[in-house]
């Protein structure tokens, strides 16, 4: 089995977020980076799946040279080896261009799981699995809690809301976006550290995969959600007040 | 041009956030100056597409089939990649809802575009309509103007205030879905869709699932640090 497993490295969760003085990205100066809290739980679940099935783990990353650093994580924790598509020219792509990055990068390796996690920490748009099953011709499963492989299909445990749950079965190859949280991960071992050093990561500039890097969403302006306080006196009537005060508890403050 | 909005419905009850989404559908309507549509899919839906008719829009679309009793990501995207190349509306409006997250970016893609995906609040500025969205779980905002001839967008449940019904009956247009079927098959099928080209029932080369059993009550084990989407 060949299993691919796509990570991000995003700012770390404690970092101070700066917004630059343009207002399009953060002070790149004040962050310190990490992988993506999912996609660790995804490359945690792809890593017990090669225990399983055998096979080779293959890391996926898109990010600039930084993102190296990420890689050799994984590499360390166990996967054997990595594509890292380099790309210094756009801080925060939608999630459209990502996964056509992806998707022309993986397409050689005809994996049979493609794992991922939910969303990211960071733009948190929680697509770039699906649109990749998409570009792939995959089939996909989002919010995944179990991983269950039967020969040439997979049953997996689905998230749904208020509580329940979904269990569905799908052919291979298929797309897989994995919940936070699920399992327990791994630490890297010292020999895994060493032994990362040795292991193969292929480079390739984004401007290789043909596509055009600079189109799709843009956000013109990013910025501190402002909050106020503010005091009301509702006047007048009580019963009218009250009517009012119920309004607002409920539609603004949402608190009943 | 029109704004449409997608109402969520599963086993013939609507997500009540469906119309949250509907409610930012008809203010995107008022700043595009275009009319709001609305859209109901499913299985026997007459009755809630007549409720989803009450509500001050221009119409209500049923796509009512048997193909689509229960969620499937292709079978949704099939259906609504239809209705869309049929109605072509400028903005897709979804609730982000579990389902959602699921099918509207698969669908999406299909016309190469990216969903704006859980939006909070819509902005105004010198007369461009702009999409916010929170990065990094809430603590940044993100303005994303409304550019394009086709966008897809879905808003953050409890953001909106709900749309209430306007006692209106507006007209429902019965939209049909063409399967592409297999000579064997008579009728649209449940999502049995094998590999390796024996039988696809959606439109298009897409594998989907084999076999979809619902549901188990969680016991929710505390300690996971779950998302939210």
């Amino acid at each position: 089995m060949k299993i691919i497993v796509s990570v991000k490295q995003v700012p770390a969760r404690d970092s101070s977020l700066r917004v630059d003085a343009q207002g399009k990205w953060l002070e790149e100066a004040d962050l310190t980076y990490e992988m993506n809290e999912p996609d660790a739980y995804a490359l945690e679940e792809a890593l017990q799946l090669k225990e399983k099935l055998g096979g080779e783990v293959v890391v996926l990353c898109a990010g600039p040279q930084r993102a190296a650093q990420t890689i050799r994580e994984a590499l360390a924790k166990g996967a054997d080896r990595a594509i890292h598509i380099e790309w210094e020219e756009r801080a925060a792509p939608d999630a459209l261009t990502t996964a056509q990055l992806l998707a022309n990068a993986v397409k050689p390796e005809s994996p049979d799981f493609i794992l991922t996690g939910l969303q990211s920490d960071d733009l948190g748009y929680g697509q770039t699995g699906v649109v990749l099953a998409e570009l792939l011709g995959f089939a996909h499963a989002t919010i995944v809690m179990e991983v269950e492989p039967q020969g040439d299909a997979v049953r997996v445990k689905r998230e749904l809301e208020d509580g329940w749950f979904q269990h569905v079965s799908l052919p291979l190859p298929v797309v897989l976006t994995i919940q936070s949280g699920i399992k327990k991960l791994r630490y890297a071992t010292l020999m895994g550290i060493k032994k990362a050093k040795t292991k193969e990561v292929k480079t390739i500039p984004a401007s290789q995969l043909g596509i055009d890097l600079n189109s799709g969403l843009v956000m013109e302006r990013i910025y501190l959600p402002t909050r106020s306080k503010k005091t009301q006196i509702f006047s007048g009537e009580p019963k009218q007040a009250a009517h009012q005060l119920v309004e607002k508890l409920k539609f603004e403050a949402r608190v009943i | 041009m029109s704004v449409l909005v997608v109402l969520e419905q599963r086993g013939g009850k609507w997500n009540r956030t469906s119309f949250e989404a509907l409610a930012a559908g008809q203010k995107i309507g008022q700043a595009l100056a275009t009319p709001v549509t609305a859209a109901v899919l499913g299985s026997n839906i007459d009755s809630l597409a007549t409720e989803a008719a009450a509500f001050d829009i221009q119409k209500v679309f049923a796509i009512d089939d048997a193909a689509l009793e229960q969620y499937t990501p292709d079978g949704y995207a099939a259906a609504l990649e239809q209705l869309i190349q049929a109605s072509t509306p400028k903005v897709v409006v979804f609730p982000h809802t579990y389902q959602v997250r699921d099918y509207a970016p698969k669908l999406a893609t299909r016309f190469r575009k990216s969903l704006v995906s859980d939006v909070v609040d819509l902005k105004t500025v010198s007369g461009g309509l702009s999409y916010v969205r929170q990065l990094f779980q809430g603590k940044l905002n993100a303005d994303i103007p409304a550019e394009g001839d086709l966008q897809f967008v879905s808003i953050q449940a409890g953001a909106f205030r709900a749309a209430e019904p306007a006692s209106a009956t507006n007209p429902i247009e019965q939209f049909r879905v063409s399967w592409i079927l297999l000579p064997s098959a008579a009728s649209p099928k449940p999502p049995t869709a094998k590999r390796n080209g024996q039988l696809i029932w959606a439109p298009r080369q897409s594998s989907s699932p084999w076999a979809v059993e619902l549901k188990k009550k969680r016991t929710c084990p505390s300690s996971r640090r779950s998302r939210t989407p």
